[in-house]
């Protein structure tokens, strides 16, 4: 089946392209046809200069109609509530094309933090416990204020349950009472991405997309049938291609590719590599997007459906009796 | 009178001021959900060479949004860098709130959109007293006054030095009660040297922290003599800390609902007033004095015993800047009006917000900005107009050419920086060390 094409640039060389306006770049990856961008990832470790993921999302977001922007976000120094807000923020800000890079910590902003960071209590639980615990608190919140409460012309009136502002009521490490001041989104609430280590099989299960590393690919396999792979490849090897044709034809669930690309090499790469790979049936790209900005959203193109769960109407709501 | 010119902020409430912006807006109940609705604002801004979109913020849930849509549907460093992407000059104030954030976190995001936005970013600090707030965080209820402004005492010197690390390469280390930092931000100077600092909160740990620190704060005034007293009050604090008077920008909110004519101005008021919820003037005159208004009767003279000064400032929940400009505003037109003013007067003339406002001409306005101006009780003014756009429309096109003509105000952006159009000291080797 053909693969989900998603792009990672170092961080840095991003970051240095800031005073320039990020040149043609967002509208270079709006118009190839990827899936989607990660900005951020290269925070799991220290590294060079690196702007802050949502906001830089937010700027590629004006600047771009289908290309879906996954940002990094560590629940280390920031609550998942802010998080929850920020991400689904940027949800509404691409028309429903974000994605949230759920990391465990963000080396960045270390400076000193412990690793249950500045919210959770220390003695709790940490790594990625915890992680899954902040996605999880994230996902409550993200369903407490019905987007449709603004949108259906009848809502005010009728006020049927599934309009009401609900309580998230999230107890965890992260505990949290809701609701978001941010509604959900229109592709519902964004897509939740997670750097798999090994060892996290266990928590997986509260994600959408695992990247995983081509070695790691055959162990991280996540038991959930939710939770789909993509694998992580470097576009500058020169097996990429027999790679790709490897992941597309297998049997281990993998629908996507990560591919990190350096900016040196990405016009070449959209260019030709792009096309090539499409044009052999091995990825899929997103359909142009029409005058009417009528996109599909990140959802759509990956073909992940919004999760049963929570479901919304079990949680208090706040204005109005339930 | 410190500068030549005045300062115009335009605070997007998100659809307006008043309770029923939405329906004044003519908009979709979702347009704050856009960020065409944000660039289409910051856009006319700078049409009308506005220096900055303001946003204040709550991390929590407000109002009923079936009730009132309209109210704050985005993260507001979010809506700024959509504004940063669709403007080119327009300074980019956003409220965070030093209980909710983390100090690295916060400093690195307004780091990034100063760079994002080349030069134009500020932070405005407040401590957060919405009571809603507490529980998204995990905490039973808000620390008190006293252990929120230690916090953002230390809070704000963090940010400082961090930033100062940032766009001197230096690392920095910060041991304190609340936060223990070493290191520096993946960031290095932005093309202002680092964000500005704007202060919100009129207690007098609020006063404090602004003299001590802030380049611009905002603040509650509903009468002349009390924005002279406080005026001079920051002003001075900041003398006292060191710093010139300069550095430091007095800015008011101004509630505007405008006509051509003083008529229409009334009538677009009074047309509001009937849409909106009764309950609405309650809340917002109550609220801020620490009490539910709604069973007292309308026409009895105005209750005393809510106007008296507090046992323990400390143990009020509100803001006392917000109650202290009141209870002043209202005193006064006791004083005026004798014993007779009553809480229907009240909720008419203090109803609308808790800020001065004024219900005219562009020349009205134009003329109360200017005797503020020239008299000293401000540096200029953070603009709140009943609903966008037309509010902030009229503004651009009647008030700012009245202005401009009275040589109060722009015509052209001519400095690049926000730093540069306050004109506050720029980051030197000296301030950074
Ligand atoms: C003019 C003005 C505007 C304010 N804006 C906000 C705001 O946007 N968000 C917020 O959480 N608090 C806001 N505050 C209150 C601050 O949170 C303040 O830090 C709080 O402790 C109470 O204010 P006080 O210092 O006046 O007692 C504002 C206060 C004033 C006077």
């Amino acid at each position: 089946m053909p693969l989900v094409l998603g792009l990672q640039i170092p961080d840095d060389q991003l970051a240095r392209l800031t005073r320039t306006g990020f040149g043609e770049v967002p509208e270079l990856l709006d118009a190839s046809g990827v899936g989607y961008i990660v900005l951020g990832a290269d925070r799991r470790a220290a590294g060079g200069a690196s702007l802050n993921p949502a906001l830089l999302g937010t700027v590629f977001a004006r600047r771009t109609r289908g290309l879906g922007i996954v940002a990094a976000a560590a629940p280390q120094r920031d609550h998942p509530f802010n998080i929850a807000r920020r991400l689904a923020s940027l949800d509404h800000l691409t028309r429903g094309r974000a994605g949230w890079l759920a990391l465990r910590s963000d080396a960045h902003l270390a400076l000193g933090a412990t690793r249950h960071g500045s919210w959770a209590p220390a003695g709790g639980p940490v790594g990625a416990e915890l992680l899954a615990d902040a996605v999880t608190a994230a996902r409550a919140l993200w369903r407490t204020w019905p987007l449709e409460s603004l949108t259906r012309a009848s809502a005010a009136i009728d006020r049927t349950p599934d309009v009401e502002v609900r309580y998230a009521d999230h107890t965890g490490a992260f505990a949290t009472t809701g609701p978001l001041n941010v509604p959900t989104t229109p592709q519902g609430e964004p897509i939740v991405c997670w750097e798999y280590e090994p060892g996290d099989s266990g928590h997986l299960g509260v994600t959408d997309i695992a990247f995983v590393t081509p070695r790691d690919r055959a162990v991280a396999v996540p038991a959930d049938p939710a939770v789909t792979t993509h694998v992580r490849l470097h576009g500058e090897s020169a097996r990429l291609r027999s790679r790709i044709a490897e992941l597309a034809d297998d049997a281990w669930g993998v629908t996507g590719v990560l591919v990190r690309i350096g900016l040196a090499e990405l016009p070449g790469f959209l260019d030709t590599t792009v096309p090539a790979l499409a044009d052999a049936g091995l990825i899929r790209l997103r359909a142009a997007t029409g005058a009417a900005g009528d996109a599909p959203t990140l959802r759509d193109h990956l073909g992940i459906p919004r999760r049963p769960d929570p479901d919304p109407l079990r949680f208090r709501a706040v204005y109005a009796p339930a | 009178m410190a500068r030549d010119h005045i300062v115009l902020n335009i605070n997007v409430l998100d659809l307006g001021i008043s309770p029923v912006a939405w329906q004044l807006s003519g908009l979709p109940r979702d347009a704050t959900t856009t960020g065409d609705y944000f660039a289409r604002i910051g856009r006319l801004a700078e049409r009308g060479t506005l220096d900055a979109l303001f946003l204040a913020d709550n991390p929590a849930l407000r109002e009923d949004p079936l009730r009132k849509p309209g109210d704050r549907a985005l993260e507001p460093t979010t809506i700024l860098a959509t504004v940063a992407a669709a403007t080119r000059h327009l300074g980019l104030i956003g409220t965070l709130s030093t209980t909710f954030n983390d100090p690295v976190e916060l400093a690195e995001r307004i780091l990034t959109l100063d760079h994002l936005s080349g030069g134009r970013a500020a932070w405005n600090a407040v401590t957060t007293y919405n009571p809603a707030a507490g529980g998204n965080f995990g905490l039973t209820a808000n620390p008190d006054r006293a252990t929120r402004y230690r916090r953002a005492g230390e809070f704000v010197d963090a940010v400082l030095a961090l930033w100062r690390g940032a766009a001197t390469g230096h690392e920095i280390t910060h041991r304190g009660e609340f936060f223990d930092l070493a290191g520096r931000l993946p960031l290095g100077a932005s093309p202002q040297g680092h964000p500005l600092l704007v202060q919100a909160g009129g207690s007098p740990q609020g006063r404090d922290l602004a003299g001590r620190t802030a380049n611009a704060v905002f603040t509650a005034e509903m009468t002349l003599a009390a924005g002279l007293e406080h005026y001079e009050q920051v002003k001075q604090g900041a003398t006292r800390h060191g710093r010139p008077r300069r550095d430091i920008a007095i800015l008011p909110g101004l509630i505007t609902i405008i006509g051509s004519t003083h008529a229409e101005a009334r009538r677009r008021y009074e047309t509001a007033r009937e849409l909106q919820d009764p309950a609405a003037e309650f809340t917002r005159l109550g609220a801020p004095l620490g009490h539910d208004l709604t069973d007292l009767p309308l026409d009895d003279p105005f209750p005393r015993h809510l106007l008296a000064d507090l046992d323990d400032p400390n143990a009020f929940e509100g803001s006392l800047g917000f109650r202290e400009s009141l209870v002043r505003g209202i005193r006064d037109r006791i004083a005026a009006r004798g014993r007779a003013y009553t809480l229907r007067e009240a909720l008419f003339e203090f109803g609308a917000g808790g800020h001065r406002r004024i219900i005219g001409t562009p020349e009205d306005v134009a003329d109360t900005i200017e005797e503020w101006f020239r008299a000293g009780a401000a540096d200029g003014f953070n603009l709140m107009p009943d609903a966008f756009p037309q509010g902030l429309e009229i503004f651009v096109d009647e008030v700012v050419p009245i202005l401009r003509r009275r040589k109060l105000f722009r015509y052209e952006y001519t400095e690049t920086t926000l730093r540069e159009r306050f004109g506050i000291s720029p980051v030197t080797a000296h301030a950074a060390a």
